[in-house]
């Protein structure tokens, strides 16, 4: 029955080898595409997250040792309501925004960075929230980051734990 | 047909690495400033090994030992991310005394990695602009923006009035006092005091002791006063005994002692300073482990001093004195200024 053509067995390699050549394709195309930068966009809101912790923090640390730090200013006056609660609003945004304008000098530092703040807190039995306002558009090019700081206010007999949530992104 | 195969698949690896060349400065640039910010570096004052093997933290290493730095860090201490210790700035900017450093150490203390990269590091504190590095690129960097704050050594300044006395009456005969000026210090108690936090610490073992007396000119009813002399600066202990750890050969690391801003070793005092304004002493953080090696680090730092007098018995001789009223290095008198912070920026560049 076995015939002494042996075609088949050619076509057969043929056909491994043509297999093979398709999954390398696949694999080296596959390859190179998963190794581009998909790092890049990650660094940069890095960045900026970084930065936005980094000026909570500051603002969280008094210059000396017993006063109070002008973010627990802030979150004591959003406590009290009222005209205070109107004053924490732009005193955040003096602060914070000169914060993240902040250099050394040796770059130009573009105010390109708009920010969203909320202060949550518990009222009773339910998270309620205090808009400190935003700054900007927020239809941006770049995707946003979140970045915040809990600030315990231990005044009068009980604590009180506030949230400062910052969204900072760039125009 | 297999070989082929793995060269190619090798190739966009290649191409891949030379494309992310520019993450890669970012993601330096982000490590240097966070062992810049939050890192006290290796040895620190924090560390655990120092006390056990009485190793000293880094900013006090001289240019002998600087090869046993492990690691440049500028935090206070490793509890205290973002605020910065003047010594170490001072010293990681070539400012100090001490220790410099060249590019060779940069890379190898705080950048790190293989590939020589360039940099430039700068730091804003106030009005003070510190920075190290090649000059900057107009583009294709790695950046990183820290926002960070310094703390200031705190110090005592006492004004010579507050401790004026005139219970001693002179003759003739005697007609000089001898009269001491006692800070009553506790280095151990300063240092290891918990409840202050390191940020507003005053801590003797990485900072600089400041003792300033100033108005010491005006607060003499100068008529009656023939010369007030600086007889000696010295520790003692509380039995009243020295600790002669002034007294050796001069160290500009153990203490520094001015006299209207003149520098003067305690063995070579002016003889006369009924005419100066202000005596400082600084005692400098090596003193630290001076004391630490003797167990001496509850002490007094003495100003002895002679004045000599007009013999007028019908006038009030003034001289300074703590004998009734004490004037201890601690956080709770008017006249201390605790160690405080001030606000500021890093930039970190790398390519």
């Amino acid at each position: 029955m076995v015939g002494t053509d042996d075609s088949a067995q050619l076509f057969t390699i043929e056909g491994i080898i043509a297999g093979l050549i398709m999954l390398s394709t696949a694999f080296i195309v596959i390859g190179s595409v998963n190794i581009y930068t998909p790092g890049d966009a990650h660094i940069s809101d890095m960045q900026l997250k970084q930065l936005g912790s980094d000026a909570l923090l500051m603002m969280d640390t008094p210059d000396n040792y017993g006063e109070k730090s002008k973010l627990r200013i802030i979150v004591e006056n959003v406590s009290a309501g009222g005209a205070k609660a109107e004053w924490a609003k732009s005193e955040f945004h003096t602060v914070f925004g000169d914060a993240l304008k902040t250099g050394t000098g040796t770059t130009d530092i573009i105010d390109s960075i708009r920010y969203n703040t909320t202060v949550y807190f518990r009222d009773g039995n339910k998270i309620d929230n205090y808009p400190l306002g935003e700054t900007g558009s927020e239809i941006a090019r770049q995707p946003s980051v979140s970045t915040g700081r809990l600030v315990l206010v231990d005044d009068s007999g009980t604590n009180k734990i506030f949230r400062v949530e910052v969204r900072l992104w760039r125009e | 047909m297999i070989a082929l195969i793995m060269v190619l698949s090798m190739v966009p690896g290649i191409l891949a690495g030379v494309e992310s060349s520019r993450i890669d400065y970012d993601a330096v640039a982000y490590r240097t400033s966070v062992i810049l910010c939050e890192d006290p570096g290796s040895p620190a004052s924090d560390d655990v090994q120092i006390s056990v093997s009485g190793k000293k933290p880094w900013e006090r290493y001289d240019l002998l030992h600087k090869s046993e730095i492990e690691r440049l860090g500028l935090a206070v201490s490793s509890l205290t991310p973002n605020i910065l210790s003047k010594n170490k700035v001072e010293n990681f900017f070539n400012m100090g005394d001490e220790l410099t450093f060249d590019e060779e150490d940069y890379r190898s203390l705080v950048i790190f990695g293989d590939y020589p990269y360039n940099y430039n590091i700068s730091l804003k504190i106030g009005g003070d602009t510190y920075m190290n590095g090649s000059p900057v690129p107009d583009s294709g960097y790695g950046y990183m923006r820290r926002l960070v704050k310094m703390k200031e050594p705190g110090y005592a300044l006492i004004d010579s009035a507050d401790y004026n006395e005139t219970f001693k009456s002179v003759t003739a005969l005697d007609p000089s006092v001898d009269t001491v000026f006692s800070v009553p210090l506790d280095y151990y108690g300063l240092q290891n005091n918990r409840t202050i936090g390191e940020e507003y610490r005053f801590r003797p073992e990485s900072e600089p002791v400041s003792v300033t007396l100033y108005n010491f000119r005006n607060s003499l009813n100068r008529s009656d006063v023939t010369s007030v002399e600086l007889t000696d600066v010295l520790l003692r202990n509380s039995n009243g005994d020295e600790i002669p750890v002034l007294s050796g050969d001069y160290d500009d690391n153990i203490y520094r002692l001015y006299i209207d801003g003149t520098q003067y070793r305690i063995n070579g005092l002016p003889p006369d300073i009924k005419d100066s304004e202000e005596i400082r002493m600084e005692l400098m953080p090596d003193l630290y482990s001076e004391l630490a090696g003797a167990g001496q680090l509850k002490f007094t730092l003495d100003f002895d001093m002679t004045y000599t007098f007009e013999p007028d018995e019908s006038m009030n001789h003034y001289f300074i004195s703590t004998e009734d009223k004490e004037a201890p290095f601690d956080y709770d008198h008017s006249y201390m200024t605790r160690p405080y912070l001030r606000e500021g920026a890093m930039e970190v560049l790398i390519w």
